[in-house]
């Protein structure tokens, strides 16, 4: 009986030290991120000089003669990570994380730091 | 020798258990500002708290079963804790358990339930904090945490505070959780840790624990004469003499008072007077017929004479 007793909770405990270091070391979830990136805009029309004049007041090449550039694109995309568990532990006490499909889980923020309060 | 010198220096910490409650609340509350969220604590202690220190593992499980996702941290942290102490955690480190226990205190003459009752904690676990976040996603109303009464008062109350003070919009919690803080509160004035007791999914997982745990109590039925007085120490109803180790024990020690209870490991050779079994032999009131001619110890901790060989084997485990 205590024999019994020993080795439930030795494998109890051998379990539960298996968890915990597959856990912390080796535990990987795919994670879809939202990242906002950068695109630089594109070039706009050009005030090109009458031909064969050259560069100067008949040129048109002057600077508050030419069109403003164009504000630079924010575009959003998703990019998978692979996340260890601890920052999924971690994200999902904020409510950093929803599951969008099956297998498919979206970080519900943008950046490195997560929203300040859990959503409930 | 040395094993009534551990006992009695078990007995007089037990008398201090509140301290130790609240030295464990204050390791709870993050001291050094560290806020180690990837890590789960294993307590039910809220990591929306704005003071908390590691993540609350019930909170992390329910989360992960929302994401169809096995917690490895979080169940390897139960697991770990619950063979090693079972529920001597809820008893000593638990910051939702201390404060119920501090408005236990309150002179307001307690009830005992039933003893199924303590299934619900049961319920809880599988179908708030396993089944319908997994089925039903965390937006669902019935989602653990949106129930929580331990979230409601260490997150979401501080937190609209903290809001209200900041004269910014108050983050509302659901009606319910706070009615469930609020029933939870009244509760524990007439009943110790209703919480614990009836709904603690943690605890019910401990309380599993509790028979394969490392640290357990141990009933010497030698010692034992059969007064009744570690039924009437035990603040749950467990009957320590009967169901020594019971799933619904929280191990706050208190029936250690009696030399018939003592706290031991598994590692701990087997007295000749134990019996983990225990049972009726004992209890002369409630079996007559058996055990009368049990031993008779010294209630002030006299040395208790031996029970006749084999008298508990004939005894019926409960």
């Amino acid at each position: 009986m205590r024999a019994a007793h020993l080795l439930t909770w030795l494998a109890l405990m051998l379990g539960g030290a298996a968890l915990l270091l597959y856990g912390y070391g080796y535990s990987r979830t795919t994670v879809l991120i939202e990242e906002e990136r950068t695109e630089p805009a594109p070039p706009g029309p050009q005030l090109r000089p009458a031909p064969g004049r050259g560069p100067g007041l008949g040129g048109f090449n002057l600077p508050f003669l030419s069109p403003p550039p164009a504000p630079p694109r924010i575009r959003k995309v998703l990019v998978a990570a692979t996340t260890p568990e601890t920052r999924v532990v971690r994200d999902v006490t904020v409510g950093g994380l929803v599951r969008i499909g099956p297998g498919r889980l979206k970080r519900t923020y943008i950046g490195e730091a997560g929203p300040a309060l859990c959503p409930t | 020798m040395a094993e009534n010198t551990k006992d009695s220096l078990i007995r007089r910490v037990a008398r201090r258990r509140g301290l130790i409650q609240a030295a464990f609340l204050l390791l709870w509350l993050d001291p050094l500002a560290i806020r180690m969220h990837a890590v789960c604590g294993p307590v039910f202690h809220c990591y929306s708290c704005p003071l908390a220190t590691f993540a609350c593992p019930i909170g992390v499980v329910a989360n992960f079963s929302a994401l169809h996702l096995f917690p490895f941290i979080a169940a390897g942290t139960l697991v770990i804790t619950g063979a090693v102490f079972g529920t001597l955690v809820c008893g000593w480190a638990c910051p939702f358990g201390f404060l119920q226990d501090l408005l236990g205190k309150m002179p307001v003459r307690k009830v005992r339930l039933p003893d199924w009752l303590g299934y619900g904690r049961y319920v809880v676990l599988v179908a708030f904090v396993l089944v319908i976040p997994c089925l039903f996603s965390e937006s669902h109303p019935l989602f653990f945490c949106r129930l929580c009464p331990a979230g409601a008062l260490e997150g979401a109350v501080p937190n609209m505070a903290r809001a209200a003070a900041a004269g910014g919009p108050i983050p509302w919690p659901s009606p319910l959780k706070l009615t469930i803080l609020g029933l939870v509160v009244v509760a524990a004035f007439v009943k110790w840790r209703p919480w614990c007791s009836l709904f603690c999914p943690l605890g019910a997982f401990f309380g599993l624990c509790n028979r394969v745990s490392m640290v357990a109590l141990r009933f010497h039925g030698g010692r034992c004469t059969g007064c009744g007085g570690c039924e009437r120490m035990c603040r749950y109803g467990v009957l320590p003499d009967r169901r020594v180790n019971n799933s619904r024990c929280l191990r706050c020690l208190e029936c250690t008072r009696c030399p018939s209870i003592t706290l031991g490991t598994i590692f701990d050779r087997p007295q000749a007077d134990e019996d983990g079994r225990s049972g009726p032999a004992c209890r002369p009131v409630r079996s007559p017929g058996v055990g009368l001619g049990a031993s008779v110890a010294d209630p002030q901790g006299g040395p208790p004479a031996q029970r006749p060989a084999g008298e508990h084997e004939n005894a019926t485990a409960t």
